[in-house]
């Protein structure tokens, strides 16, 4: 039912001062946390900043771009961003909606306990439950493989082989993510006033189609953009694959934000490393502009 | 069609909260009206009817098939919210057509159905919008469109005027006797507005405290209430309550009330005896005479076609309501009477309604 409002037409195109006084807190705190370090990040990424040129680096234009849209590595790092990406966003978004429509039951007993559970391993720091899930997986000595032993199966390479190791990051993801999703989305789903739920009940609908034929188009525009914003934030998740794999074996689970830290701090080659989150930013502004467009999310924000 | 039929039904929230023991029957094609104040188990028991909450005890009946236990999508029976519960996302054709699309029915079918049922509410212009853009009236109209046009045993409404503004509440009242009578189907109707209980019920039932108080056709409610709870809601402004007293002396039977002796025709009291009342008496029936009860004129309401007079006696108000100006003006002591074959005496213990029209009401509770 958002509908978005008509802009109001403003004859009087004089810039009033004062106006522009009210917004000045919030533009001296914009520049510090959004225009500098963007625009420094661009400029680093044209200049040649790094280890040698650290105190006389100066200004190469795209040579950083070309050097990467030349290096054989990118495909595979945006490939590998990619299945990260999506491959995290289309099982944690889902599994979240999934238990927020089980914990909203209105018959559900004990509620209260079982949100504060789900919202544990989200509260613990991820890097102490990046760590578990390190010793577990592990080839030797890992629970999991030890489990696994029990049934028969041999033991798998889990962070260390490159079939595997891409599915592992993104399991633990999904672990590590999903309760944030049930917590997001349950605001979403307790918003439906419950005569709607009431009234399809009355008319016959089972409680699968009124998910399809109720709950779904009602939650349209809020699935829509928690997917989309899911999506971005694993973009940008440097946690899991950084401390689980380290990006490897080889380069195989590496995405464009470790691969950009790679450059940067393991290297020294700054202006590459910024190169690498320029491109990354470049190509999710493209993705939220095109996402937007379709399925018009934005408007839940208004 | 269908006739219903309430057995004992019984809904414990605990604390005292729920309905208790409801028993009644509606005839088919009848329009039903459960009435009372907010929290007194009228909408529960609706609920139950419906299915939505689970009865504890009981047993119900639609068309002498037992649905205690059935889900309510088997039960057949349509429901209009109080606040519409329309789909926003749907349009008004679309949400008209809901409980048909999981029926069996061509899309044909289904068109013509929706087409009829939005020809008699007067809706079928507004088939392609959503129900943001429709007034409330409009909404209104769409809600009931998708009850009927399931065609269902049973029609339930709660409360589906409170959300419209007066005037319009007063013209889709107009509206649904008349779409009721049209369809003929069996309605049960919560509502806390007892001027739509007289003008749409044919029978109608007061709940308080989760207990059906009185069920009788509206008038019946109007004219002789139950007891000083039915009397004091029903009506508007409400029935004036005094405090007094019956007097079996010298072979004569007086009302004594703020100090004033009335007499009293055919009150069944022993000679020498005195039984504690309540003395009710409708506004309408409240007198301005030579002698009576000494009163002070406080307030005057002229609502054009009746003057509502506010009387001070000691600590009580008296309404008073006719058609003309008394002639009083504000700060004025007069004399009230009340009209002696119109008052009413309710037992001070039990409330009980106990003498009514000039004679003592049958079965009235007869303890001192």
């Amino acid at each position: 039912m958002t509908e978005r409002a008509m802009p109001i037409k403003n004859n009087n195109r004089r810039i009033d001062f004062k106006s522009l006084l009210w917004i000045l807190p919030v533009l001296i705190v914009l520049a510090f946390l959004d225009f500098y370090p963007i625009l420094e990040g661009i400029y680093f990424s044209l200049t040649d900043f790094n280890q040698f040129h650290f105190f006389n680096y100066g200004f190469v234009g795209f040579a950083n771009y070309s050097y990467i849209f030349g290096s054989p590595e990118l495909r595979t790092v945006i490939a590998n961003t990619l299945v990260w990406s999506v491959g995290s966003t289309v099982v944690m978004v889902p599994a979240g909606f999934m238990l927020a429509l089980i914990m909203n039951q209105k018959n559900l007993r004990g509620k209260y306990i079982y949100r504060s559970l789900y919202l544990f391993p989200w509260a613990f720091p991820a890097f102490l439950t990046i760590l578990v899930w390190s010793n577990m997986l592990a080839y030797n000595g890992g629970v999991v493989n030890d489990l696994l032993g029990l049934v028969g199966i041999s033991s798998i390479a889990w962070l260390t082989s490159p079939t595997y190791a891409m599915f592992s990051i993104i399991f633990v993801n999904f672990w590590l993510s999903f309760p944030y999703y049930t917590f997001v989305y349950t605001s979403a789903v307790q918003s439906i006033p419950n005569e709607l739920y009431e009234a399809a009940e009355m008319d016959g609908y089972g409680s699968l189609r009124t998910l399809t034929r109720v709950t779904l188009p009602l939650l349209k525009r809020q699935v829509a953009f928690i997917t989309i914003f899911g999506f971005i934030f694993t973009w940008n998740n440097f946690y899991v694959p950084f401390l689980l794999t380290g990006g490897g074996p080889g380069i195989s689970t590496q995405i464009l934000i470790t691969y950009s830290y790679l450059e940067a701090f393991s290297y020294s080659n700054y202006a590459l490393g910024a190169a690498y989150a320029i491109i990354s930013i470049l190509i999710l502004l493209v993705f939220v502009i095109v996402t937007n467009h379709y399925t018009k999310m934005m408007s839940i924000l208004y | 069609m269908g006739s219903l039929s309430l057995q004992n039904i019984g809904r414990n929230f605990g604390k005292n909260k729920g309905v208790f023991d409801v028993n009644f029957e509606v005839e088919n094609g009848e329009f039903f009206v459960i009435l009372g104040p907010s929290g007194c188990g009228k909408t529960t028991t609706l609920r139950i009817i419906a299915g939505l909450e689970t009865a504890d005890t009981g047993h119900m009946f639609l068309d002498d098939r037992e649905i205690t236990n059935f889900p309510p999508r088997m039960r057949n029976i349509a429901m209009v919210f109080q606040n519409y519960a329309l789909y926003p996302f749907m349009t008004v054709k679309q949400n008209i057509q809901f409980p048909l699309k999981i029926m069996k029915m061509s899309k044909a079918d289904q068109d013509a159905k929706a087409e009829e049922v939005a020809k008699m509410l007067g809706i079928d212009d507004l088939m392609e919008r959503k129900p943001g853009e429709i007034s409330g009236g409009q909404r209104q109209r769409v809600a009931l469109g998708r009850a009927l046009v399931r065609e269902p045993a049973l029609f339930l409404m709660d409360e589906p005027l409170s959300n419209l503004d007066a005037k319009l509440r007063t013209q889709m009242r107009v509206e649904l006797k008349r779409l009721q009578r049209e369809f003929n189907t069996t309605t049960v109707y919560v509502t806390h507005d007892q001027v739509e209980a007289t003008t749409l019920a044919d029978r109608a039932c007061i709940m308080n405290g989760g207990r059906v108080v009185q069920l009788e056709g509206p008038l019946e409610l109007y004219n002789s209430p139950a007891d000083t709870f039915v009397a004091t809601f029903v009506g508007d402004p409400p029935m004036n309550m005094i405090p007094a007293k019956v007097k079996a002396a010298n072979n004569e039977v007086m009302l004594e009330v703020l100090g004033q002796l009335i007499p009293l025709k055919n009150f069944t009291i022993e000679e020498g005896q005195e039984r504690e009342v309540k003395l009710g008496v409708r506004p309408e029936d409240t007198l301005v005479g030579d002698q009576g009860i000494e009163a002070n004129l406080a307030v005057i309401q002229n609502v054009g076609k009746s003057v509502y007079e506010y009387f001070k006696v000691g600590d009580l108000t008296i309404v008073k309501q006719d058609t003309k100006n008394s002639g009083l003006v504000i700060g004025q002591n007069c004399y009230l009477f009340p009209d002696p074959a119109k008052l009413m005496l309710f037992d001070e213990a039990s409330g009980k309604l106990i003498y009514k029209g000039g004679k003592m009401v049958k079965n009235a509770p007869t303890t001192a």
